[in-house]
């Protein structure tokens, strides 16, 4: 395969949200607005590419039985990496997502993609796998915030989109995550399926 | 046996270099972590109280069983014109703390939300800006040379608060300018802001009375 399509294939083909699954629980909690998914998606593209790109590199040193812990304790350091140089140099940022950076922890994109892919390739493939996924999972959460926000508060990056209308308050809600997710991955499926034909 | 030491060797190395890089970025980041906090709460500290000059030390009152944190308030000759009440309480998801002003009576002088994570677009209100700037607005003005106007940076739900004595604080659902109206939809985390800043406010006169101060 080549390297462009490997970057790609996490954007349409495999996205870690819309096609593998992966990754759903901060996907729910977090597209609420625009301004969270957002901060949530950066963090997930720079976890995401240094923890393959890393765990590429490691990956004739650690032995298969306790590949595990050994992925988990590089993702935590990053993780915790991230969140102390957001809280230290961008303040106002770690204010709106900072409790949701200790999250990526435990999303699966991350171990998914360590375990599926960067175990198996060589660094630069798995830096390029990790940038395209960590791309698919941004643009997935922006379009599922951005239809939330929109119906939900009537808002779009915190701004009003249109005066005087009465949002649909479930929108905002667990509820409405679950319901936006599926029906965009409902259309999603259906470009697909029409683009096989 | 060789395995197992082969396996703990590994995790442990693994362990040790993210341990000596976690400490190398703590030592970093260790001094613009604090300095940023403890400019969130300068900061809250002025608006809760715009008229002071300096703050005291954070000092601690024990009544009824709970305890209430404050601040004594300063003007320029060193008299105490009020006080800033730190207390927390629990909201819709979150633990919301507020910092409020008060006069020595009793009466708000500002208040400010230190910290929530409550819903957004419901709960997340408390801290929404009065400006209903639209999005078509926000579009136009990109290309506008004209410079942006100055907006209020009081969340309209906070600034409520300003002015009232304790026994107005009572959440209502219609617009009063007497009391708190609450945000639409969320008059569980209304109602918790009110409280965070009613019962201190009420302890606090309270222990003043008993000459605890």
């Amino acid at each position: 395969m080549s390297l462009f399509k490997e970057f790609l294939k996490g954007i349409w083909e495999k996205n870690p949200v819309l096609v593998l699954s992966l990754g759903l629980c901060p996907t729910l909690a977090t597209s609420g607005s625009m301004k969270n998914a957002v901060g949530m998606g950066l963090s997930v593209i720079a976890v995401l590419t240094f923890s393959n790109i890393i765990i590429s590199l490691i990956k004739g040193f650690v032995p298969s039985k306790i590949r595990i812990p050994c992925y988990i304790i590089v993702i935590a350091f990053l993780v915790t990496v991230v969140d102390m140089l957001i809280a230290g140099f961008a303040p106002e940022l770690s204010k709106a997502i900072g409790l949701f950076i200790k999250l990526i922890v435990v999303n699966c994109i991350i171990l998914g993609r360590a375990e599926a892919f960067a175990a198996k390739n060589n660094p630069l493939r798995a830096a390029l796998d990790g940038l395209g996924m960590g791309i698919g999972f941004l643009i997935a959460i922006s379009i599922i915030a951005t239809i939330r926000e929109v119906l939900g508060a009537n808002k779009w990056f915190g701004l009003t989109v249109v005066p005087g209308w009465d949002p649909i308050g479930i929108m905002i809600l667990p509820a409405g995550a679950l319901l936006t997710f599926g029906l965009v991955m409902a259309v999603r499926n259906v470009l697909a399926q029409r683009r096989a034909k | 046996m060789k395995t197992i030491l082969h396996y703990g060797l590994v995790l442990l190395i693994i362990a040790g270099v993210a341990g000596v890089g976690l400490s190398f970025v703590d030592n970093l980041t260790k001094g613009p972590i604090a300095e940023a906090q403890s400019k969130r709460l300068e900061e809250g500290q002025k608006l809760a109280f715009p008229s002071a000059s300096s703050f005291g030390e954070l000092k601690k009152l024990e009544i009824d069983g709970k305890t209430i944190e404050y601040y004594e308030v300063f003007d320029e000759s060193k008299n105490v014109i009020g006080y800033e009440l730190l207390y927390s309480v629990g909201g819709y998801q979150s633990r919301i703390k507020v910092l409020t002003g008060i006069e020595p009576d009793g009466k708000v002088v500002a208040i400010r939300v230190l910290e929530q994570a409550e819903t957004p677009g419901l709960g997340a209100e408390v801290d929404a800006l009065p400006s209903n700037q639209s999005l078509l607005c926000a579009f136009v003005s990109l290309f506008s040379p004209e410079p942006k106007k100055e907006e209020s940076n009081i969340p309209w739900f906070q600034a409520q608060f300003s002015g009232k004595t304790p026994e107005d604080l009572i959440v209502v659902k219609t617009k009063d300018p007497k009391h708190i109206t609450a945000l639409s939809g969320a008059t569980i985390t209304s109602t918790a802001v009110t409280k965070a800043v009613k019962e201190p406010i009420e302890l606090f006169l309270k222990a003043k009375a008993e000459g605890q101060l």
